[in-house]
């Protein structure tokens, strides 16, 4: 599959959907894996899901994005 | 055939690059996962100046071409159900099964088979025609499974009947530790510029690194960051610097996301995969959790077992697990290519086959590279 990754900035968000703005076009995405996303954030995207918000890795730093009182699934890691 | 467009080159990268190669007084062999589109570019933007002594390797470039070919001719064997649409990404259409079958030739031969580009795409589809069966064939590595994730819950939550799934996801590390626990892998340093450290985060390299002390460096996925990851990496690699190092922080963070790895693991369960070229690695596929199993389209559809009997003459299975290059498989480029492919990695636009293929035919690649 495509893995086409490119940074769009978050112009409408309804609840988990959200159209994002980038080269001119619009783009229909989910952020159900950002739902902080604001608008006016830049977010990555790929497959129609935004999978970062751009600004949040920053300023969080070790980027631990909400929900730390959840363990990390357990995705054959062993950490 | 369009060609890649050369893009503008850091001359400080390269001049790192050269220094590296100046030094060098041994072989270097680097590992790539995932990515191998981004690769591409960073192959012709080094215009040549890519060291004699340091070879590139791809892994794991393609999840559809990971996986078994039998999940291929099983989801052709369900395009004769009655009512059944099949949902796929575009490059899952054109990868082959054993007898050289595709989604894209079972359409053309009259199958219900709907190309998507998201997941949630197939939850739209079904609650637009609830007469018709939906079945989403999710393949992917972790940058994907969050979307099948998401996609089971919001057909749960709307009890959509006609909707389902063919799993097909895998886990990159185990089949990477695999990859590595080779006698022969001789690896000295591994990057990746795909989304994977996005979800992931770079720690799930850790375990990498200090099991086999190799550099490991994640990085963007445009053209100059590519270039920088893979520079990085030699330099690393050069000096047995077994370091893990993020050229990404903007979106590659220490954890990653983990809204994104907790919907993966409130959906699914790891369970055992086959791998093309591995076999069955312990631990390194996901199946649904019981109260999710509904959702399941080998169980809803009865999807029967395949026996594959493989001797084709393709190395996908090699190329894909770095044991050749794709220059190295005598199908290469003759008979196989882009538009005649006799396996996945040729078939996929992100297989390893079909990037090298391009770069082999680019008319505006310096004579002196490497493929």
């Amino acid at each position: 599959m495509s893995s086409h990754l490119f940074i769009g900035k978050l112009v409408e968000s309804h609840a988990t959907r959200a159209v994002v703005e980038t080269a001119g076009d619009r783009i229909a995405i989910s952020i159900a894996l950002i739902p902080d996303a604001e608008i006016g954030d830049e977010v990555l995207v790929q497959h129609g899901f935004g999978l970062r918000r751009m600004s949040e890795a920053l300023e969080s730093g070790s980027g631990l994005g909400g929900e730390m009182d959840l363990p990390p699934g357990n995705l054959g890691l062993d950490l | 055939m369009a060609p890649v467009s050369s893009t503008f080159v850091n001359p400080l990268l390269v001049q790192r690059l050269s220094q590296v190669g100046k030094k060098l007084r041994r072989p270097l062999r680097l590992l790539e996962v995932a990515g191998t589109r981004a690769m591409r570019a960073t192959r012709l933007s080094v215009n040549g100046s890519m060291p004699s002594q340091i070879t590139v390797l791809s892994c794991l470039s393609c999840p559809a071409a990971v996986s078994d070919s039998a999940e291929i001719s099983q989801l052709i064997q369900l395009t004769t159900k009655p009512g059944v649409v099949i949902c796929a990404y575009p490059d899952v259409l054109c990868i082959p099964d054993h007898q050289g079958k595709t989604l894209l030739s079972a359409q053309r031969d009259g199958a219900l088979v709907q190309p998507v580009e998201s997941a949630l795409q197939v939850i739209d589809l079904a609650a637009s025609n609830p007469s018709m069966q939906y079945v989403f064939a999710a393949f992917g590595f972790e940058s994907s499974t969050p979307h099948t994730a998401v996609a089971v819950l919001e057909a749960h939550v709307r009890q959509l009947t006609n909707f389902s799934v063919f799993l097909a996801h895998r886990l990159v590390v185990p089949a990477l530790l695999t990859i590595l626990s080779r006698s022969d892998a001789k690896i000295d340093g591994i990057l990746c510029n795909d989304a994977l450290p996005i979800i992931l985060g770079i720690n799930s390299f850790r375990r990498v690194v200090s099991r086999y002390s190799i550099p490991c460096v994640v990085g963007g996925y445009e053209n100059p960051e590519v270039l920088e990851t893979f520079v990085t990496l030699a330099e690393l690699a050069a000096k047995r610097d077994a370091r893990l190092v993020n050229l990404f922080p903007k979106a590659i963070t220490d954890w990653g996301n983990r809204r994104a790895q907790n919907l993966i693991h409130a959906v699914f369960t790891n369970s055992d995969a086959t791998w093309r070229g591995l076999g069955v690695i312990p631990h390194s596929g996901q199946t649904l959790r019981r109260q999710f199993r509904n959702f399941d389209a080998r169980i809803r559809f009865n999807v029967q077992p395949v026996q594959i009997d493989d001797c084709s003459a393709c190395k996908c299975g090699d190329v894909l697990t770095a044991r050749k290059r794709p220059g190295e498989c005598a199908l290469f480029a003759s008979p196989c290519s882009p538009e005649s492919p006799a396996g996945p990695c040729m078939a996929s636009s992100d297989g390893a086959c079909n990037v090298w293929y391009r770069l082999a035919t680019d008319a505006s690649r310096p004579s002196n590279l490497q493929i």
